[in-house]
């Protein structure tokens, strides 16, 4: 018979039997807690399965080659490229194609769920409204990396709560604008002259004015 | 499960804060100090039921509720599950070889991982509440700052792996706090 190193255990003593009934009896209060509430509230639906139909919609490139991905704002090999024709639809189905119509265009690549996409709207619709923003730019947000199990789904909803003012384009299931356009995270801006030439890309939240001299860089204004 | 976990994760928070409690008080109440000697010889089983726990729920909200995890959610991951590992291990040794020394020998390993753990945990539910400290872009895959859920408002996944880590820390802490028990057999022996 072997006999064992170290101090021996002691026998629980009644504080012990007291806190492993405590601890039970807690663990059985919250199972009984988590059964009533019918098990909790996983969620990778939509709670009440309505608006899915909508907020993702197909995308197709009509012409050119998607933009490299963009990792270095300040080096960016799209600068000077031609744009992809994209055409896809708005929320409500409303077929929509970005192709140069002879004035600037700022894309603006948006996810529902991302904290600073949240922070990055209000500070363009104050651009906007401020009225340093170019008269003839034309903004399109394009609603993209939807996902119905994150917070501010659909999309389409957030949007509006959301107050965003321009017209919106719902990226496919596979981010196909997005990808179109190499963008790398949300918020993702492409700016794009009226020839249909890339003129910038950034991603992030940017300040008003820091948007207001990024675009004033490139465009002049 | 979300419901479940947030509702243990809270009843680890409170009885590591009636822990710490006890043992601030133990020098000058006998029952503050009958209580942390009543939790020495849970603080294994317990530090192993919790970081067991832990394992197995982030385990299943990424692999059966497709919660993908981030990277600090990663690198918690690296603290939580060799915790459940060295504990469980610790555990079938004391009761194979019958000695109380098996918590001691883990416990220095255990409380750096855990305290690693419980840093990035803290970092991660800071992010969470406040995004530009991580970065001010959405990466289009996983970003951190992405909240799967919130229970009450205030319990997310990083908040529930802090509790555990802190919990851990506590409960095997006790191993080096004197003990009227081991002393008075000590003292016998």
């Amino acid at each position: 018979m072997t006999q064992s190193k170290g101090p021996k255990i002691n026998k629980k003593s009644s504080p012990t039997k007291w806190i492993v009934g405590g601890i039970a009896a807690a663990i059985v209060v919250i199972i009984v807690i988590v059964l009533a509430a019918g098990g909790g509230s996983d969620s990778s639906d939509n709670g009440d399965g309505s608006a899915t139909a909508g907020e993702f919609m197909p995308v197709t490139i009509l012409e050119g080659e998607p933009l490299v991905p963009l990792n270095d704002p300040n080096n960016d090999p799209a600068q000077g490229v031609t744009a992809p024709v994209v055409q896809g639809s708005g929320f409500n189905g409303m077929e929509m194609t970005l192709r140069p119509s002879g004035k600037p265009i700022l894309l603006v690549f948006l996810a529902h769920w991302c904290p600073h996409c949240n922070a990055e709207i209000p500070r363009l619709i104050e651009w906007d409204e401020s009225g340093q923003m170019p008269d003839d730019l034309i903004v399109i947000g394009v609603a993209t990396g939807s996902r119905s199990d994150q917070p501010n789904w659909p999309p389409s909803q957030w949007l509006q709560d959301m107050e965003w003012p321009w017209a919106v384009l719902a990226d496919s299931e596979a981010q196909d604008a997005a990808i179109a356009y190499g963008v790398n995270g949300y918020p993702g801006l492409v700016l794009i002259d009226g020839d249909g030439t890339v003129l910038a890309r950034r991603s992030g939240e940017a300040s008003v004015s820091e948007l207001d001299a990024w675009a004033e860089t490139f465009l002049g204004s | 499960m979300q419901l479940l976990s947030a509702l243990l994760a809270l009843l680890a928070a409170g009885g590591t804060l009636v822990l710490l409690v006890a043992r601030l008080l133990a020098g000058t109440s006998a029952a503050a100090a009958a209580f942390v000697d009543g939790v020495r010889p849970l603080a294994l089983p317990l530090s192993f039921a919790v970081s067991g726990f832990a394992m197995f729920g982030s385990l299943w909200f990424s692999e059966a509720a497709n919660y993908n995890p981030c990277r600090l959610c990663w690198y918690q991951r690296t603290a939580m599950y060799p915790l459940a590992v060295i504990t469980l291990v610790a555990l079938i040794r004391r009761a194979v070889v019958r000695s109380a020394d098996t918590q001691r020998e883990i416990t220095p390993y255990a409380i750096v991982l855990a305290g690693a753990g419980a840093v990035i945990a803290t970092y991660h539910y800071i992010v969470e509440w406040y995004p530009t400290l991580e970065s001010n872009v959405c990466a289009i895959d996983v970003p951190c700052t992405t909240i799967w859920f919130r229970e009450f408002g205030f319990v997310t996944l990083p908040f529930m792996a802090l509790c555990g880590f802190v919990s851990i820390i506590i409960l095997l802490s006790t191993t080096f706090t004197r003990s009227a028990g081991v002393s008075q057999e000590s003292e016998q022996s």
